[in-house]
């Protein structure tokens, strides 16, 4: 038992990376086609669904990623055109790919993100709200200070049946010597 | 009869004296952890050392060795830009006041270079405020690379004055965007649908290149502070545009 603990802890802990880590995707141009790789801590991502939309918002092209996780498509018209890729049932935020003189775009690679939206609500000035569903919490301001008046409350409930508790147990001493006094009167 | 009578009694009461001090104990240490919370969860009295904790716990190092050193380590893997609609585009202008109630405007800052731009919650909290810190530490390497910082939050000019006051000031602009307007051009700040409820807003990071288009960009519910991934980003645009 001792022994699998570590291996436990080591498990959760590359169990958190793989939470944190999102997939990305990185972007070349060749001969005006786009060439694009889609990976997972470094691992290709075989089941990607890649749409992209030139600068009307038309669908341009769409496929799905090889088993390098690997794709291309003819350079877009236009200064900007958009992409947007799924992964299972995880839709990421589209991307803006901005073409730059025809052989290069930028950004070359994007660190997905999934429904990214502001986090927190501003209570009031100076405390900031977090919701339940964020991953590792950082220590958050209380936004309310518990009542002076009840807190001494279970502390004096607990000296209470301190008391209580010893008295009980001082009174069960105290039997016991008239029940000597009873046990030598019996046998007479 | 008497003696199984008696010596059950006495039983019976050591046990429950027994158990009301047991109960007696964890209540009473269940009490004081209580007690405990709410002291540790309140704002820290020291926010400077709080946030300093915070940046320890996020593995932040102030960065060491020369720029040169530092870009040219083929090895180091920088963080890729997040999607974001302004990728790309033109970053919306802004001009806002700074602790001296001077006014600092986005295209004036682009004249001198490349500006990082960080949005954070507000000097109240240790990760609200931690990766300014992180600036900081690190603010002549950005200098170097002739990059401006500038920190954006709603708390009003005064409330960071104080905060300067008590912990020292930082060594880049930190400007007031009381409403939260520039937050929201830059999508770090969503105003509430509802009447009357407050908004919802993230930490962001922007790298803008000297020609005020939006470059690199990183949004969370944690600051960024790996700064050596901004100065690769600075040094992309003085290359490559």
């Amino acid at each position: 038992m001792r022994s699998a603990l570590p291996a436990f802890v080591a498990m959760m802990l590359s169990a958190t990376t793989v939470l944190t880590a999102e997939p990305q995707i990185s972007f070349a141009v060749k001969n005006r086609w786009v060439q694009f790789t889609l990976t997972h801590d470094d691992k290709p991502v075989t089941n990607g669904m890649v749409r992209v939309f030139d600068g009307f918002g038309n669908t341009f092209a769409e496929g799905e990623t090889g088993t390098n996780g690997q794709g291309e498509f003819p350079l877009p018209s236009g200064h900007q055109f958009r992409v947007e890729i799924k992964i299972g049932d995880r839709a990421a935020d589209p991307i803006p790919v901005t073409s730059i003189g025809g052989n290069r775009i930028v950004p070359e690679r994007v660190l997905l993100s999934f429904g990214l939206a502001p986090c927190c609500r501003i209570v009031s000035r100076g405390l900031v709200e977090r919701p339940t569903t964020v991953i590792d919490p950082p220590p958050e301001p209380v936004h309310h200070k518990e009542s002076s008046s009840t807190s001494w409350l279970p502390a004096a409930g607990a000296l209470v049946l301190l008391v209580a508790g010893t008295t009980l147990i001082l009174m069960a001493f105290r039997q016991s010597i008239p029940t000597e006094n009873t046990l030598a009167k019996e046998p007479s | 009869m008497t003696l199984q009578n008696n010596t059950s009694r006495r039983w019976i009461l050591l046990a429950a004296g027994l158990g009301l001090m047991a109960g007696g104990i964890v209540m009473g240490l269940r009490s004081s952890l209580k007690q405990k919370q709410p002291t540790e969860a309140l704002p820290p009295e020291d926010l400077a050392r709080a946030a300093a904790n915070d940046l320890d716990r996020r593995n932040y190092r102030p960065l060491s060795g020369t720029l040169e050193a530092l870009l040219a380590d083929a090895s180091y893997k920088s963080i890729p830009t997040q999607a974001h609609p302004l990728l790309g585009l033109a970053a919306p202008e802004f001009s806002l006041s700074q602790t001296d109630n001077t006014p600092i405007s986005l295209a004036e800052s682009l004249k001198k270079g490349p500006v990082v731009l960080v949005f954070y919650y507000g000097y109240h909290c240790d990760h609200c405020v931690s990766q300014l810190f992180a600036l900081n530490k690190d603010i002549e390497i950005f200098r170097s690379l002739g990059a401006t910082v500038l920190a954006i939050s709603g708390d009003p000019i005064e409330e960071t004055r104080e905060r300067f006051r008590m912990y020292g000031a930082f060594d880049f602009p930190v400007l007031s965007d009381p409403s939260n307007t520039v937050a929201a051009k830059y999508g770090t700040y969503a105003p509430s649908v509802k009447a009357g409820e407050d908004g919802n807003l993230m930490h962001g990071t922007f790298v803008i290149d000297k020609n005020g288009h939006v470059v690199w960009a990183n949004r969370g519910d944690g600051p960024f502070t790996e700064n050596r991934t901004l100065l690769v980003e600075i040094k992309k645009t003085t290359t490559t545009r």
